[in-house]
C-alpha cells in the first residue's frame, strides 16, 4: 500500500534538517512531548512520575549509541530507539520506539527515523529483525507498514485507553 | 499428575531463596527455554526477581519446606497497563510432573485475579517448552508466534516465541 500521500509536506529534504545520535539529555524533549495527552496515549506511561520514569529509561539508550534523534534548525524533532536486548541469545533482535515531535507530524520525519534507524540496526548492531509494539489505533501504523514492517501479532485486552480495554500490535521487519 | 509428595506451601518469594533461584535457572533443561544463557545473565535477572518480590509479586512453592519453584509476576506499574501481566516459573527438576507446577500456576492465577485485578494474563516461552501442556491444560490459549526469536547457542538453531494468555 502506498501511504506518501499522507505526507502532505517533505520537510527531511531541507537543509534545517538533521539526524544526530540521542543524547542522554534528550529525555526531557521525550517529557515534554509526552506531557501532550494526545502523544502520551500512544505509549505505556499515564502520569507524571511515570512519563519521568519511561523517558529515562528510553534516553538511556543514547549511551550505546543506539537511538537517533532528528532536529529541524536548533529544535528536537523526534527520536527513534533501539532497545538492546540484554541476553545474547536474543541479542540478534530489538525493540524499537520512536516518536516526533505533534506539529512535526505527517512531514516526512517519522519515515526518515525508521529508514535510519533500520540502516543502523543493519549495520551497525548487525540485528536481524527489529520489532515494534503498537497501541490499537495507533497512528505510526502506516510508516511503519510503508517501510516494511508486517504485523505478526494481535493481543487483545492489553491496553486501557479512554475507558476501552484495546489491542497490542506487534510489527516486526526483517533486515536480512 | 498430582502425585503425594510431601506438605506443599506457597509463600512470597524472599532475598534468602536466591541460592534455590539460581540453581534452578541454571539448570541446563531450564537455560533451553529461558533467554539467559550463562551466570551473568541469570544475575541479571534475578535482580528483576527480586525486584518484584519485594512488592510481593514473586512467590516460591516449598515441598516439606524445601524450595520446589517459583513464580513471577510482572504486574505493570503503568496505570494503562494494569489490567494485564506476563507471569514466568520456573520449577525445580526433582519436582516436575508432581503436580507443583500446576499448584504454583494456579496460585499465580489467583493472584493477579484477586489480588493486582488483572484480567489478562499472559506468558511467553519458547518452542519445545515441556510446560506447553500445562499451561493449555489450565485454559491459556496461544494468541501469537513471534518467529525465530530466540538464538540457540550451540546449534545457531532458532526457536520461535510462542505467546498465550488466560481471560480471568
Amino acid at each position: 500500500m502506498d501511504f506518501n500521500h499522507l505526507e502532505k509536506e517533505d520537510i527531511t529534504k531541507d537543509k534545517e534538517y538533521d539526524l544526530r545520535f540521542s543524547f542522554l539529555i534528550d529525555e526531557d524533549f521525550l517529557c515534554e512531548e509526552l506531557k501532550d495527552p494526545d502523544s502520551l496515549k500512544w505509549y505505556p506511561p499515564s502520569t507524571e512520575s511515570d512519563i519521568k520514569i519511561f523517558a529515562r529509561n528510553w534516553a538511556g539508550y543514547a549511551r550505546y549509541s543506539s537511538s537517533l534523534t532528528a532536529v529541524y534548525g536548533k529544535e528536537t524533532i523526534g527520536m527513534a530507539t533501539l532497545f538492546l536486548m540484554p541476553y545474547v541469545k536474543v541479542a540478534h533482535l530489538a525493540m524499537m520506539y520512536m516518536i516526533v515531535k505533534k506539529k512535526y507530524r505527517n512531514k516526512g520525519v517519522g519515515r526518515s527515523l525508521v529508514r535510519n534507524i533500520n540502516h543502523l540496526a543493519k549495520t551497525k548492531f548487525k540485528l536481524e529483525s527489529l520489532h515494534v509494539e503498537l497501541f490499537e489505533g495507533c497512528p505510526a501504523e502506516h510508516v511503519l507498514q510503508s517501510e516494511g514492517y508486517k504485523k505478526i501479532i494481535t493481543q487483545e485486552n492489553f491496553v486501557e485507553l479512554e475507558g476501552k480495554m484495546k489491542s497490542r500490535m506487534i510489527y516486526e521487519v526483517d533486515l536480512q | 499428575m498430582s502425585k503425594n509428595i510431601g506438605t506443599i506451601s506457597i509463600r512470597t518469594l524472599v532475598e534468602a531463596d536466591q541460592y534455590y533461584l539460581s540453581q534452578y535457572l541454571m539448570d541446563p533443561s531450564v537455560l533451553d527455554f529461558f533467554p539467559m544463557c550463562n551466570m551473568t545473565e541469570v544475575g541479571e535477572a534475578l535482580k528483576i526477581w527480586l525486584y518484584y518480590a519485594r512488592k510481593g509479586q514473586a512467590y516460591t512453592i516449598e515441598v516439606d519446606h524445601k524450595p520446589a519453584g517459583f513464580a513471577i509476576l510482572y504486574v505493570n506499574v503503568f496505570k494503562k497497563l494494569a489490567k494485564q501481566a506476563l507471569f514466568a516459573i520456573v520449577v525445580g527438576d526433582t519436582y516436575r510432573g508432581k503436580g507443583v507446577g500446576t499448584k504454583l500456576l494456579q496460585h499465580i492465577i489467583y493472584e493477579a485475579k484477586h489480588t493486582y485485578g488483572i484480567v489478562n494474563l499472559h506468558l511467553e516461552m519458547y518452542e519445545g517448552n515441556p510446560a506447553y501442556s500445562l499451561y493449555k491444560r489450565l485454559g491459556f490459549k496461544d494468541y501469537g508466534a513471534h518467529e525465530q526469536f530466540m538464538r540457540e547457542q550451540l546449534t545457531e538453531k532458532k526457536k520461535k516465541k510462542i505467546m498465550m494468555q488466560m481471560n480471568l
